[in-house]
């Protein structure tokens, strides 16, 4: 919760701003601190640990809980391990130049891996067996050789990625220039850097990060630097690769650039899948890449892409490596970079293109403070250990390895593995006050104030931070909760301002005439609503980096809550049925991991009653109170996702629809027309109407039918669809009930 | 070869001119081949078994080999393991290097010893079942047996890393219950035909060296259990000069069947390493290969005709033709049954005559990719000598522990030999691995086979390393099964296995099997484990790999458990990476689970079948294969 300082030496005195400190302390501390293998140790020793809670069980909740903490004696020596270190520290007192040029060499290279440079990598896949065989098919079918093979180098032209350490290094200048003006700290568990140089030794292995910003692109590159990593070969968009300077240097740190669709191109794919195996397998240098495909603009995880990892696993599962290691990273900022754009985005205003000049045109961010990022290095995953039991491996073993493509079961695994991963790294996330300061904002935007007092507002989050700790999640809380709470308005001050009279005002981003600049097509919603929703998609934003971590509970907090209406006291049983029902529907929205519902069940059942609302007395649950402040907070969480998924439903009902774009737009005016004085306009996100379009063809709810014109229609079940409306509880709501 | 009339005349004149098995030798080569401890002049023993009928007496009841061989440790100013007895090369020599590689490898403490427990009293061993009408009979028809516990202990177990472990701490729940010995093929027809009247159960045993659990009595068996030992059927029946085949009687153990044939000037070039104590009979009914397979073939390409007896009768192909198309060979039904159809009594095998040269030789890689590319080529040109291995790092440096001391003279020439493959060639100690290499043939051919090789190897990054680095890599694979029963005492519980995968898997395969049981170690809590492999044999579409597997299991409460799961988990492996459940060890008890996915549902249901029709009452019930 607080910051401590460690000062392992000096009987334990803890300090609760570091900033008081002086230079002097902090080198007479030095020498008493463990040693470290490490050349540049003091860069992180001297440097302040912070601890971040999680699975925190002092029974006290609220804003008293701090006082006491405070109290309780600091142990006399921390171990580093358990601490998050600033990687801009030292960057503020010393040359970065002579940072970005110091003496640099990778520790904890792949033991069995061989340097190849650009040109060998090149000729390794075009010699492979499945691009020589990928030709000759083609041949076969009437191609010209000689043309698929300059073809093959074109791609590989395109797609290669050079890595040099003098690109690395201006990257390396330049970078903790621009992160020291915007970012206050950036922290990182260093146990988790260790941990994955000693797996690297031993088998090569997978970055998965987190994507929310483009912000996110260099930082895995930069640590690896910092620590004297091996650097990381980055698998990157093409979008990027047509910037003017910035695609080419982001080539050189390590990017390989792939086309976003090439399932119908044999050759791209063949080339694609070679060259990444080439990387992984041969030179086992670390392979980075986003598993959610995109930057989330909602700000929550977005279902796995496994069109790479399946590509990566094929290695293992033809048994060309003994195991493959996953580290999921979870990168948190208290503020996103692109907080407006991603807003404007959702309401369905286009992305402007990548472009250098647009990139230049940003500077002016770099005016503004984005607060601390939290880096979290998860705990390797052995891929063998978690795809093992679920393939059988033999049954494609004596197909010579380039024919044996990857069945449809294997994928299956694979996709389990990411969201196994994408559930790594939520756990692994650290939440910002500000996410849980957002919730309690958005509930005042619901009722329609756009202001509400300091105090009230520190109470409530103070409540719920204690609710969250007791669930174990890893809370970034400095100082007492008001003075958090306090600091993440200032970082957020364009979006909630503190007032001189201790109130915070929400302000209305959007400014009739100041955005969109770019806008080509006309908006589909009204003036007024835009006005509205860019704050509430801005609040939702943050909120949804905390969501994950109460939207299981709040998932049966919401099958109770529809239960309550048929019966009294439901059977436990059926409060799981209906759970799952939930849980698939809105399976694309949250992460969930296969095969594990009922432990996902339980989870949410225990923190239930764990918080007194509710009691289970023989398999029967009942509500303790009427006034339930954590089931309504639960509630009110998921309370815009239930208005979306409830639109979707009647609009489909409303006609056949086409399966284009216009089934969407459909949806996000039902939406529109249904917010009235619910103030519910997150519910607008072009996100979750997409997911929920998915979830409703995947429950069997929608039926894709190709017609004899080609035309794909969604025929949907009227029954399912109203059982579906009937669950979500907005039945009561008067739009709705005229419609159904 | 020597195959004209005059060459096989110098041949058998070498031979009688110079007594012993170096007849036919020569070069650098001395006598690598094991053999019984006093053997004077073939002429006097030819005949004579080197093992009597109460093994026990010259074999271990709970080790390896013989009685008298064994690595012992001396505390003197630090420790030292030597190897006594004189039937082996490094016989009576202490090995210097040897202890502080074990310790340093193996976290070996000397200190801490346990010693086996002595041989069990009568009552420690269960009782026998005793079927009352059937000893009478056994008896009238003069059929030699015994009922003693040490006999029917002797048979009731192969040498498996779990039978060897409950020999020296534990016992056999279930241990056969009669032992008898037929003489030959009337008097196994007389038995199993008693079996079956009398309803119980036969375990044909050859030479007990299966490492497959196949000799184990199923637990649950309630007839009785009569092992059927074979050993007293060991007499070559006729030598076939024009045709070069010989039919033998099928308990003849490898020794005895080589010394013999060599004293008439031949060979069989079967030599599986067990082949010192393993039988005949036991080579046909596991699929057996030996390591001169590249110029005599494995067991399925040196038999011409068997005959078994099955409860169904006896079993015979009347042909001896070199081939036959007459449906699916009925010798191939024989071949692997592993004792589950009946009683292998006799066998025309092919014989050839001696070759006048032996040589050794080596190659040494600067990383086993190397190597295994290396092979590949051998194997594409098909222009293997009569054996070519591949060691691993590991093992390269495991055989350099075991160096006997050298003079002055040696360790100068291995400084240099080291000068010139690390500083010259730049080969890293600790990647660089080793060829092995036997050639047999005319001078001419021997040394055209030689040329070939070296420059392949040459081209693949080779450096040729002498004859005596070969020749002590194949007196190890003798000597080395011999190391486990020392292991025991000191807390290491060590275990082979092997398998046989196509050629662009070899390398993967043997990668990953390595790693993912120092992984499975690790995740167990063991801190010292060894791990390594050669490739042994080279084939057209694939190789033979065998693993050597060790662990100090002090702090394990069950290392038999953790061993097994450990190995079922490489096995695991092996087949996701594409290779087999076995190439010659078979599958007995313990590989079992595997069938299905190796030869399909309906395959192993076609075997039960097979099963099913030779013997319908389960006579030959020990469990094995199906």
């Amino acid at each position: 919760m607080e910051i401590r300082l460690i000062s392992a030496g000096h009987g334990g005195t803890e300090v609760r701003a570091p900033h008081y400190l002086t230079t002097q302390q902090t080198t007479s501390t030095l020498s008493t601190l463990p040693k470290l293998s490490h050349p540049y140790e003091r860069v992180y020793t001297s440097t302040t640990n912070y601890s971040v809670t999680s699975c925190d069980l002092s029974p006290g909740v609220g804003c008293t809980m701090e006082a006491h903490m405070c109290l309780s004696p600091a142990p006399r020596k921390v171990k580093v391990t358990e601490g998050y270190v600033d990687l801009l520290a030292e960057r503020r007192d010393t040359s970065d130049l002579r940072w970005a040029i110091r003496e640099w060499q990778s520790r904890g290279d792949y033991r069995y891996g061989c340097n190849m440079t650009r040109k060998e990598i090149f000729d390794h896949v075009i010699h492979s067996d499945r691009v020589r065989h990928t030709i000759s098919k083609l041949v076969e079918e009437g191609g010209d050789g000689k043309a698929l093979e300059a073809e093959v180098e074109d791609i590989l032209e395109q797609m290669g990625h050079t890595q040099e350490l003098g690109v690395i290094r201006q990257f390396a200048f330049v970078l903790p220039k621009i992160m020291k003006k915007i970012y206050g700290k950036v922290l990182i568990n260093e146990d988790g850097i260790e941990k994955l140089r000693n797996t690297h030794v031993e088998t090569p292995v997978v970055l998965l990060p987190t994507h929310r910003s483009y912000a996110d692109f260099l930082l895995v590159s930069y640590i690896a630097y910092h620590y004297n990593l091996p650097l990381p070969v980055i698998a990157a968009g093409m979008d990027f690769m047509n910037m003017a300077v910035i695609g080419d240097k982001l080539r050189g740190s390590g990017a390989f650039y792939i086309r976003r669709s090439f399932m119908d191109n044999p050759l791209y794919w063949a080339v694609f899948q070679e060259y990444v195996q080439t990387i992984v397998e041969y030179t086992g240098a670390p392979l980075e890449f986003f598993l959610e495909g995109t930057r989330s603009r909602s700000g929550k995880s977005l279902p796995p892409k496994i069109g790479l990892l399946g590509c990566v696993s094929e290695i293992w599962l033809r048994g060309r490596l003994p195991d493959l290691a996953i580290i999921p990273i979870s990168i948190s900022y208290d503020r996103t970079l692109e907080e407006k754009l991603y807003a404007y985005e959702l309401l369905g205003i286009p992305k402007p293109p990548e472009s250098t000049s647009g990139l230049l045109k940003a500077t002016s961010i770099l005016k503004e403070s984005f607060g601390d990022i939290f880096i979290h290095m998860g705990e390797p995953v052995s891929l063998r250990s978690y795809l093992g039991p679920r393939v059988d491996r033999h049954l494609s073993a004596s197909i010579p390895a380039h024919l044996a493509s990857v069945t449809r079961s294997e994928l299956c695994a694979c996709e389990g593995l990411g969201y196994h991963i994408l559930r790594q790294i939520q756990q692994g996330a650290v939440t910002s006050v500000w996410s849980v300061v957002c919730i309690q904002l958005a509930r005042s935007l619901h009722g329609g104030c756009w202001s509400l007092p300091l105090a009230t507002l520190v109470k409530e989050v103070a409540w719920l931070i204690g609710i969250l700790r007791r669930t174990g999640a890893a809370v970034a809380l400095e100082g007492t909760v008001e003075e958090a709470v306090v600091r993440s308005l200032s970082v957020h001050k364009q979006l909630a301002s503190l007032g001189e009279d201790r109130v915070v005002y929400i302000s209305r981003i959007h400014q009739a005439d100041s955005h969109p600049p770019t806008t080509q097509k006309k908006l589909n919603l009204s003036a007024a609503t835009v006005e509205s929703a860019v704050t509430h998609l801005m609040l939702q934003h943050y909120i949804n980096q905390a969501i994950h971590l109460l939207i299981r509970p709040a998932l049966v907090a919401l099958a109770l809550h529809s239960l309550l209406h048929e019966t009294n006291t439901p059977h436990t049983e059926n409060l799981k049925e209906r759970f799952a029902f939930l849980r698939s529907l809105f399976w694309f929205d949250f992460i969930f991991e296969k095969e594990v519902e009922g432990r996902d069940f339980m989870e949410g059942l225990s923190v239930l009653t764990w918080s007194g609302e509710v009691s289970v007395v023989q398999e029967q649950v009942q509500m303790m109170r009427s006034d339930s402040p954590f089931i309504t907070t639960l509630l009110h969480l998921l309370s815009p996702f239930t208005l979306t998924y409830s639109c979707t439903a009647i609009t489909l009902d409303s006609q056949v629809w086409e399966d284009n774009g216009l089934l969407v737009t459909a949806i996000q005016s039902q939406v529109e027309r249904c917010i009235g004085s619910s103030g519910l306009y997150s519910a607008l996100s072009l996100d979750s109407i997409r997911h929920s379009i998915r979830a409703f063809t995947k429950l069997g709810i929608v039926t894709r039918t190709t017609s004899v014109d080609g035309q794909a229609r969604l025929t949907s079940d009227q029954q399912k669809l109203a059982s579906v409306v009937n669950i979500l509880g907005t039945k009561q709501d008067k739009h709705l009930q005229a419609r159904l | 070869m020597a195959s004209s009339a005059g060459e096989r005349l110098s041949v058998l004149q070498r031979h009688l001119s110079c007594p012993g098995r170096e007849g036919p030798r020569r070069g650098t080569a001395g006598h690598w081949q094991p053999a019984a401890a006093s053997s004077p002049s073939p002429k006097d023993t030819a005949g004579a078994p080197s093992l009597p009928r109460r093994r026990q007496e010259v074999l271990k009841w709970n080790g390896w080999g013989y009685k008298d061989s064994k690595f012992v440790v001396h505390k003197e100013d630090g420790y030292h393991v030597s190897f006594t007895g004189n039937r082996y090369k490094i016989g009576n020599m202490v090995l210097p290097h040897f202890a502080s590689w074990v310790k340093e490898t193996l976290g070996v403490d000397f200190e801490d010893c346990q010693p086996p427990q002595p041989p069990p009293q009568p009552h420690q061993i269960p009782q026998p079942i005793l079927h009352p009408g059937l000893l009478e009979e056994v008896r009238a028809l003069g059929l030699s047996h015994s009922l003693e516990g040490e006999d029917r202990l002797f048979r009731a177990h192969g040498h498996t890393l779990a039978e060897i472990f409950t020999l020296r701490e534990g016992m056999f729940p279930r241990i056969p219950d009669l032992v008898v010995w037929p003489d030959g093929h009337k008097q196994v027809e007389k038995m199993v035909e008693l079996a079956s009247r009398h309803q119980v159960v036969l375990i044909p045993f050859g030479g007990g060296t299966s490492v497959s659990g196949a000799l184990l009595c199923p637990e649950e068996e309630g007839r009785m259990i009569i092992s059927l030992d074979t050993s007293q059927m060991n007499s070559i029946l006729w030598v076939d000069e024009k045709n070069l085949t010989a039919r033998i009687e099928a308990g003849i153990i490898g020794q005895d069947l080589e010394r013999q044939l060599r004293a008439r000037g031949y060979t069989s070039g079967h030599e599986p390493d067990s082949y010192e104590f393993s039988s005949l009979g036991g080579w046909v009914a596991t699929r057996a290969s030996g390591m001169k397979k590249n110029i005599y073939g494995n067991i399925e390409d040196l038999v011409v005709q068997v005959k078994v007896v099955t409860p169904r009768g006896t079993v015979e192909r009347y042909a001896a033709g070199p081939r036959l198309s007459a449906g699916p060979d009925i010798q191939h039904f024989i071949m692997g049954s592993e004792g589950t159809f009946g009683v292998v009594t006799e066998v025309t095998l092919k014989i050839r005559p001696l070759p006048p040269v032996v040589r050794y030789g080596s190659i040494a890689f600067p990383d086993f990719s190397a190597g295994v590319r290396c092979m590949r080529e051998v194997a594409l040109q098909r222009c293997q000598p009569a054996s070519i291995r591949l060691m691993d790092n590991q093992q390269f440096r495991f055989g350099h522990a075991l160096k006997p001391p050298t003079g002055l003279m040696g360790l100068l020439v291995d400084g240099l030999k080291k000068v010139y493959i690390t500083r010259i060639r730049g080969f890293d100690v600790n990647k660089m691995c080793v060829a092995t290499l036997l050639f047999e043939g005319s001078e001419q051919e021997v040394t055209a086979q030689e040329n070939r090789l070296y420059s392949i190897a040459l081209s693949s990054g080779g450096v040729p390393a002498g004859a005596a680095n070969g020749e002590r890599g194949y007196m190890l694979t003798f000597v080395i099964a011999y190391i486990r029963d020392l292991g025991f005492d000191y807390g290491i519980v060590a275990e082979s296995f092997e398998t046989s995968v196509p050629w662009d898997r070899v390398y993967s395969l043997c990668h990953n099997v390595k790693h993912r049981i120092t992984s499975e170690c690790k995740e167990r809590g063991i801190r010292h484990s060894f791990v390594t492999c050669r490739v042994t044999q080279t084939y057209d579409a694939g190789a033979c790999v065998y693993f050597y597997f060790a662990f100090n299991y002090r702090g394990l409460s069950d290392p038999v458990h953790v061993y097994e799961e450990i190995e079922g988990n490489a096995r695991n492996e092996i087949l996701a990476c594409g290779g087999s459940i076995s190439h010659h060890h078979g599958v007995g008890k313990v590989r079992r689970q595997w069938m299905n996915q190796t030869v399909s549902a309906p395959g192993l249901g076609a075997l039960r079948a097979v099963k099913e029709y030779f013997d319908p009452e389960n006579i030959f019930a020990n469990g094995n294969l199906l």
